[in-house]
C-alpha cells in the first residue's frame, strides 16, 4: 500500500500499522553498530513493510558488535538471523588519530576477517552478512592533497580492501555506506548536535535515504530484484511521436532536447549490461520502430538489446502479457515504463503485480526517477548476467525461426542443440544459487539456496549437484538447469530439479532425466525418487514426474525403478564435463 | 501550533492525539523516551523550519517547553 512517507514523523505514524498487517515474508534481521542505531531502525522496518517484508529485529546495545560477532554463544547466533548488518565507525573502535595509519589498516581488516570467519562458522549457511564500509570522521584533517598520513586516504584504502575481502566469501557483502553518504552530501552527512550528544552519526535529513538504502540491500539479498523492463518509445526513449514527427523529427541526440533521452538510453544500457532484460511495448508501426532501432544514428539501444519488441496498436496489457509468456518472466518481475498516465493506469488494472513507473516530462529527471525506484540492486555479477541480454535476443530469433520451420521435429533437429552436464562443478556455485533464487516456475521444490548452501552440499559426498549448459546454432544459452540429488547406495532422491523457462519445449528436461537414469544405472542404483512441492508458481509442472514415467509414492513424492526407465526421445547431444572435480570433493 | 506539536508527538510516541495534552512530558507520556525525544525535536525542526541547540534537543522535553521555545524562536528564514 503506498503511503505518504516524506518525513520521519510519517514513518513513525506508519510504524503502528506493522502489527495489523499480514506479510508474505518474515525475516530475522540483526543490526550491530558501534553507535546508536535506534534512529534508523523504525524507519527501516517501515521501508521493509512497504516491500511486504516483516523484519524481526535483533539489536544488542551499541558497541557490542565485536563480542556478538566473534563469540559462538552470543545473543546474535542464538537469534539465528537471516541477515546481519554490521556498521562501525573506525574511530569508535581503534585509536585511529593516535596511531600509524598502516597499523590501523591491518587491525581493521583483521577484525573484519575474523568477523566474517566467525559468522560463516557460527551462523546458518544461508544467513547473509553485510559489513558497512566507512567515511572519514568529521574531525579528521583532510589536506587538499591527501598524504599517506591522512585518515581520509586510509579510509579509501580500507574501503577497497573490504570489498575484496567480502567478495571472497559467499553470502558476505559490503554495504556501501560511503556511497550513500556521498550521494546525500558528505558535507552535511553528520549533524554535530546529534553526533556529539547522542552518538548518532547521521544528520536527520538523511535518515530516510539511509533507511531506503538499507532496505534496497535487504531486498536484493532476498532475491527480490525485478528482472525485466518493458519500455514505451514515444516521449520515453525519444522525444516526440514517431508516427507524427518521423525518424528525422524525433528528439534524440547529443544536444538538447534530444540529449536527456540519449542519456536515459545509456542508463538503460547499463542495466542491460548487468543482466536486466529490456523489451519494447509501444503504440507505433512496427516497421517504423525497426527503422529507428536499426538506423537512427543516436540510438544507444539497438534491436539486439531487446528480448521482445511489441510495436502495434493493441492494448499494452495484452502485449505485456505476451512478452511475459514469450520470455518466461512473470509479471511480478516486470517494470513497465511509460509517460502516459492513462496507459499506466490501464496496465496496473489489467496486470496486478506489475511494477509501473510513469516518467514525468521534462525528461531531465528520467534517470533519477529510475534510481529512486531502487528495484535493481544487484549484489554481485555472474557471467550469466553478462550474457543474459544476448541470450534473450537469440531466443527471439529462435522463436522467429520456429515459425518458419516445418514440423516440431524438424525444428528440434535443425537447432543442433548441444548440452554439457557438470557434476559438482565448483565454478557454478554462484550460478546455482542464483538459479535457485530466481527460478519460480520450473522449480520442483523451490528450495532456495545461497552460495554457502551450495558449497556445503558440494563438500558432502552424499550429494550430486548437476548443472547443464545448453547451446545451439543461434548461440549459447549458458547454464540453464540445476538438479540436486541426494544419493544412498540403492536410492537416489531428486531433492530439486529446476530449469530456466527460456529453454522449455526443447526436450532439455527429458534429456536430463535420461542422463540421471543412465548415471544411476551405472552406479547400480535400484530406484530414483523425486519430490514436487506445489507453490503458486510451479503448478504448470505438477505432473512433470508423472509424465516422465514416475509413480506416486506418498505425499509429494514420486518413484521410478531404474530398470523400468525407457529413454525418452531427445534432440540434444549430451556431453559430460570431466569428472575429476567430483572425486576431489 | 499546539495541535501540530501534539500531532507530531502523538505520531512519534505512537499515542492517540487525545492522550497528548499541554501538560504532557517525557515523564508522563508513554513512549517519550530518549530516542523519541530526538525524533520529536528533529520533526519539530522540520515542520516549523527552526533549529535548536544541542542542549535544547535534550532539554525541550515537554509540550509546554516546546511551545515556549517555538514562540521565542525567530521566524524561519
Amino acid at each position: 500500500m503506498p503511503m505518504n512517507l516524506k518525513t520521519i514523523r510519517h514513518y513513525h505514524a506508519a510504524y503502528s500499522q506493522l502489527d495489523q498487517k499480514l506479510f508474505d515474508r518474515k525475516i530475522k534481521l540483526a543490526v550491530l553498530t558501534s553507535y546508536t542505531s535506534d534512529f534508523i531502525l523504525p524507519l527501516l522496518e517501515v521501508d521493509l513493510m512497504q516491500s511486504e517484508i516483516r523484519a524481526e529485529l535483533y539489536k544488542p546495545h551499541f558497541n557490542q558488535f565485536r563480542q556478538e560477532m566473534l563469540n559462538d554463544g552470543s545473543g546474535l547466533y542464538a537469534a539465528q538471523p537471516d541477515i546481519t548488518i554490521v556498521g562501525f565507525n573506525i574511530e569508535d573502535v581503534f585509536p585511529i588519530f593516535e596511531s600509524d595509519p598502516s597499523d590501523i589498516a591491518q587491525e581493521v581488516l583483521g577484525l573484519c576477517e575474523s568477523m566474517i570467519r566467525s559468522y560463516r562458522q557460527f551462523a546458518a549457511a544461508k544467513s547473509q552478512l553485510f559489513i558497512q564500509n566507512w567515511i572519514a570522521p568529521i574531525h579528521c584533517y583532510d589536506p587538499l592533497v591527501r598524504t599517506e598520513f591522512s585518515i581520509a586516504r586510509l579510509i579509501e584504502r580500507l574501503n577497497r580492501e573490504l570489498s575484496a575481502l567480502a567478495g571472497k566469501t559467499p553470502g558476505v557483502h559490503v554495504l556501501d555506506y560511503a556511497r550513500v553518504a556521498q550521494q546525500c552530501g558528505l558535507e552535511r552527512w553528520t549533524d554535530p548536535r546529534t553526533y556529539y550528544t547522542a552518538r548518532i552519526p547521521v544528520a536527520q535529513e538523511h535518515w530516510i535515504a539511509l533507511s531506503q538504502f538499507y532496505a534496497a540491500y535487504i531486498r536484493a539479498a532476498l532475491g527480490m530484484d525485478l528482472k525485466c523492463i518493458v519500455l514505451d518509445l514515444d516521449n520515453t526513449l525519444w522525444g516526440g511521436v514517431l508516427g507524427e514527427d518521423g525518424i528525422e523529427g524525433i528528439r534524440l541526440g547529443e544536444s538538447y532536447p534530444g540529449l536527456p533521452f540519449r542519456r536515459f538510453q545509456q542508463y538503460l544500457l547499463g542495466l542491460y549490461e548487468h543482466g536486466y532484460i529490456l523489451a519494447i511495448c509501444s503504440k507505433n508501426n512496427e516497421e517504423d520502430v525497426f527503422q529507428v532501432l536499426r538506423t537512427h544514428p543516436s540510438m544507444a539501444l539497438r534491436e539486439k538489446h531487446f528480448a521482445a519488441v511489441k510495436a502495434n496498436w493493441r492494448e499494452k496489457a495484452q502485449n505485456i502479457q505476451e512478452i511475459s509468456g514469450e520470455i518466461n518472466i512473470s509479471i511480478d518481475h516486470m517494470l513497465f515504463v511509460d509517460d502516459n498516465p492513462v496507459e499506466i493506469e490501464k496496465v496496473k488494472l489489467a496486470l496486478p503485480g506489475i511494477t509501473c513507473l510513469q516518467i514525468e516530462s521534462p525528461p531531465l529527471n528520467f534517470v533519477r526517477q529510475f534510481q529512486e525506484l531502487r528495484c535493481f540492486g544487484k549484489l554481485h555479477l555472474t557471467s550469466e548476467d553478462r550474457s543474459r541480454g544476448r541470450q534473450y535476443f537469440d531466443d527471439r530469433q529462435r522463436r522467429e525461426f520456429k515459425q518458419t520451420a516445418g514440423s516440431v521435429e524438424d525444428f528440434y533437429q535443425s537447432l543442433r542443440q548441444r548440452m554439457v552436464v557438470y557434476p559438482n562443478y565448483q565454478e557454478h556455485v554462484s550460478r546455482i544459487a542464483q538459479l535457485s533464487q530466481r527460478t519460480n516456475q520450473f522449480n520442483m521444490t523451490t528450495i532456495r539456496l545461497t552460495e554457502s548452501d551450495v558449497v556445503s552440499m558440494m563438500g558432502d559426498p552424499a550429494y550430486l549437484l548437476l548443472t547443464a549448459d545448453l547451446s545451439d546454432r543461434f548461440g549459447d544459452s549458458g547454464t540453464i538447469a540445476f538438479i540436486q540429488i541426494r544419493r544412498s547406495k540403492e536410492v537416489w532422491n531428486i531433492e530439486n530439479f529446476l530449469m530456466s523457462c527460456r529453454v522449455l519445449g526443447r526436450t532439455v528436461e527429458e534429456t536430463l532425466i535420461n542422463y540421471i537414469f543412465n548415471r544411476a544405472a551405472a552406479d547400480g542404483v535400484f530406484s530414483v525418487e523425486a519430490a514436487y512441492l506445489p507453490t503458486k508458481k510451479n503448478a504448470p509442472f505438477a505432473r512433470f514426474y508423472l509424465s516422465n514415467g514416475f509413480e506416486p509414492a506418498g505425499e509429494n513424492q514420486y518413484l521410478k525403478r531404474v530398470a523400468e526407465h525407457k529413454a525418452a526421445v531427445s534432440f540434444i547431444e549430451i556431453i559430460e564435463h570431466e569428472m575429476r572435480l567430483e572425486n576431489v570433493g | 501550533m499546539l495541535d501540530k506539536i501534539r500531532q507530531i508527538i502523538a505520531d512519534i510516541t505512537q499515542n492517540d492525539i487525545a492522550h497528548v495534552t499541554r501538560d504532557s512530558n517525557s515523564g508522563n507520556l508513554s513512549g517519550w523516551d530518549s530516542v523519541a525525544q530526538i525524533n520529536i525535536i528533529v520533526s519539530i525542526e522540520q515542520e516549523f523550519g527552526v533549529t535548536f541547540t544541542a542542549e535544547e534537543m535534550h532539554t525541550l522535553n515537554s509540550v509546554e517547553k516546546i511551545v515556549s521555545a517555538l514562540s521565542a524562536a525567530p521566524a524561519p528564514r
